[in-house]
């Protein structure tokens, strides 16, 4: 819970400038994320999103449809971690 | 036979006629492909070096990479730039006051780079402003300028920034001398009246800060060109002079009467010594300091009102003159210490005095007179050797570490390599034209690479496409690994590179910067995230807090603006991810654009005049939807009732 709570804040000054929770904004809504994806995928992308595009034949092809490439926004393993927790948080 | 005469001769003459072409587009590498491969760096791969050279007039630093001679960057320094912003946003304008105001332009000439025990340490880059005295200080891990501090009681700094073997200083003094205290007086006064003053400028070894930390009063010479000692004569710093007849008036012949000028010995040690004794006077004077804050992203200026300042007279031992032929320009110091090399411009020799020498002759008096207080040495007691038909207009001397020194020479056009200890010229090698300073990465230090020597030229004439009566300038690298020097690559340069400086890429590269982390931004127009971001109005001012990242503005539609207000825009890149810039601008804009990094602010003020409706978008081409980054601003007439507004 103190987790998800972290990952909130994280997620506000890292992440709310490209994703929101119920629209499509530069990138993807993130509301059902964590249905969608493994968590494996998710810290994935959050921690080395170019790599993803270059491998991940599902990013490959986000990136065709959202034309923007998602970056790196310097951010921890544990921050990325807390982010997971709250995107789970937030799946209801 | 008198008609075959004539062929044979008009023969001739075109044959001379092809010699002569060949030999003004000359300097060719008897083998291309040898040179050629020497200079190709493949794509994606890097440099073996970093080059910063001075922009000159352009106020600038060129950042190049060798032995490729590509262009990487220009560090804004002394110079407003309208890319970037400098000097224009909110957060940039203080790094260009003075005591004379605020001031978009110097005359930026000698890069020298920080460092420890006598060796490059990457930790920083000083420049000197000639014009408005001022010394630069541009941090090497953002390439960006952190600190301006101008020098009082001066004018023209040219002699200036060489640092000590650990940057304890570095080092300013007066080209053109002036009254000590600034006066109304008559110019032909200039015996009487006039001064010139040597100043130390003490560097902090943690945080880089500068502070004038005293100045000695000189006789009124023209002083040019510095190098501190280093090994032995550590703790000593030498100083060109010219001028030495003190005309004031056409000084191209009246400043060119003396045989010998000078050069000035300063031991720094014993001024510290005099400083900590008290016998410093604390003089009067206005200068300031400017300084970028990293966190707060914001540069600030500190007036400072005093200088201590030391008086020959009083400070016997502290100072010496070395009688030098002829107006020396350069004035350079090999890798052991020990010897001094001038470049005398007008000598028909190149003079090299030996530091034990003139520590010997000092401890024996060996004297010949003295002025204003400072002991002129006998030249005899201190020279070690001249180097004899070293081209004509010797200015800079560099060395490579393996016992050569290689001096440029002006008005032959060409580097002279010469061998200390026997003074022998050895080679030499043309330059295309008129070359002013040279520089061998590390040549003026205790361990240089001497692997190329690069030429800085004044002149290139007929070596590249003409572009109108304006030409560019260049510089020339120059392989000096093998007996014989050799020409690889001529490159064009931004400005006038008076001198360089070379460094090995591994030592920079590794501490270079890649964002500036949002969770340290203490710029007080910062928006952290979009929830962040506002307008508010204050009387007449409104302050825009705008994020950018890819590939919108936040808020980007604006109403509520009036004619006649201030209208601040400060936009922060929420980005965090190496090399995705975002632009900032809109029409009608009288300041310049920004360019902002990773997690930076900064801020333009935009005064708009007409009512209307105005577009502002993203100036760097930051991804596929970058034509889409844009907004819209209202301006309503001044007395409307349009209240201040924007989309959340």
């Amino acid at each position: 819970m103190i987790k998800a709570k972290s990952g909130e804040k994280i997620f506000t000054e890292k992440c709310t400038q490209c994703h929101k929770l119920d629209e499509r904004y530069t990138g993807p809504a993130l509301r059902d994320v964590t249905s969608r994806r493994t968590p494996e995928f998710i810290l994935n992308q959050i921690l080395n999103p170019e790599e993803m595009t270059k491998r991940h034949p599902e990013v490959k092809k986000m990136l065709a449809q959202y034309a923007t490439q998602m970056t790196f926004q310097n951010v921890s393993e544990d921050d990325a971690k807390a982010i997971l927790e709250y995107l789970r948080s937030v799946n209801k | 036979m008198k008609r075959k005469g004539i062929i044979i001769s008009l023969i001739s003459v075109l044959t001379t006629a092809l010699i002569i072409y060949n030999c003004s587009g000359g300097g060719s590498s008897s083998n291309f492909s040898d040179a050629a491969s020497k200079v190709y760096v493949a794509p994606g791969s890097y440099d073996e070096f970093y080059a910063f050279m001075s922009g000159g007039f352009s106020g600038q630093v060129g950042v190049y990479g060798l032995p490729s001679g590509r262009l990487f960057k220009e560090i804004a320094v002394f110079s407003q730039d309208p890319e970037t912003g400098y000097g224009y946003s909110e957060e940039s304008k203080a790094m260009l006051m003075t005591s004379y105001g605020f001031i978009p332009w110097d005359d930026a000439h000698h890069p020298s780079l920080s460092m420890t025990n006598g060796e490059q340490d990457g930790r920083w880059l000083f420049i000197n402003g000639n014009n408005t005295p001022r010394i630069a200080r541009i941090d090497l891990r953002s390439f960006e300028t952190e600190e301006i501090i101008e020098t009082p009681n001066s004018g023209g700094n040219h002699a200036s920034p060489f640092v000590t073997e650990n940057t304890e200083y570095v080092v300013a003094s007066t080209r053109f001398s002036i009254p000590i205290i600034n006066k109304d007086v008559p110019i032909n006064t200039y015996k009487e009246n006039f001064g010139g003053t040597i100043s130390f400028i003490s560097v902090d070894k943690n945080s880089g800060k500068m502070n004038l930390a005293f100045q000695i009063i000189v006789p009124g010479f023209n002083y040019d060109l510095a190098r501190p000692g280093k090994g032995p004569s550590h703790g000593w710093a030498f100083f060109t002079s010219y001028n030495s007849e003190q005309a004031n008036t056409l000084l191209e012949i009246n400043a060119s009467q003396n045989d010998k000028d000078f050069i000035a010995a300063v031991n720094w040690k014993k001024a510290e010594e005099y400083v900590k004794q008290g016998k410093a006077k604390t003089m009067d004077a206005e200068y300031y300091r400017n300084y970028y804050d990293e966190e707060k992203q914001m540069a600030y200026s500190e007036v400072n009102k005093k200088v201590l300042v030391l008086d020959p007279k009083e400070c016997p031992g502290m100072i010496y003159y070395l009688p030098t032929p002829k107006s020396p320009h350069g004035v350079d110091v090999d890798p052991s210490g020990e010897f001094i090399a001038a470049g005398g411009k007008l000598a028909t020799v190149i003079p090299v005095h030996s530091f034990s020498k003139m520590l010997k002759a000092i401890d024996e008096k060996k004297f010949d007179g003295e002025i204003s207080g400072i002991p002129i040495l006998k030249y005899d007691a201190v020279i070690a050797g001249e180097v004899q038909d070293p081209g004509l207009g010797p200015l800079h001397t560099e060395f490579d570490g393996e016992g050569y020194g290689y001096t440029s020479a002006f008005i032959s056009s060409e580097i002279v390599k010469w061998k200390i200890g026997t003074w022998e010229v050895v080679d030499r090698i043309p330059t295309y034209y008129s070359i002013g300073h040279l520089m061998i990465p590390g040549g003026d230090t205790k361990k240089p690479w001497g692997k190329y020597v690069i030429a800085l030229n004044k002149i290139t004439k007929d070596r590249y496409l003409p572009t109108g009566p304006e030409l560019t300038q260049s510089a020339q690298l120059i392989d000096i690994s093998g007996d014989k020097m050799k020409l690889l690559l001529d490159f064009p340069t931004t400005g006038e590179p008076h001198y360089a400086q070379a460094i090995p890429a591994d030592i920079l590269m590794k501490n270079s910067k890649k964002i500036y982390e949002l969770e340290k931004n203490k710029n007080p127009w910062a928006v952290k995230s979009e929830k962040e971001t506002r307008v508010e109005r204050n009387g007449n001012v409104v302050r825009v807090y705008l994020s950018a990242s890819r590939s919108h503005f936040k808020p980007d539609n604006i109403e509520g603006v009036k004619v006649g207000d201030k209208v601040y825009f400060h936009v922060t890149n929420l980005e965090q991810d190496w090399d995705i810039p975002h632009g900032f601008t809109v029409k009608g804009l009288n300041n310049s654009e920004l360019l902002i990094m990773p997690g930076q602010t900064k801020s333009i003020l935009w005064e708009p005049k007409q009512v209307g409706v105005y577009p502002f978008y993203c100036t760097d081409f930051c991804s596929a939807l970058h034509q889409e980054m844009s907004g819209y601003i209202r301006v309503s007439p001044a007395n409307s009732n349009v209240q201040i507004s924007y989309n959340k």
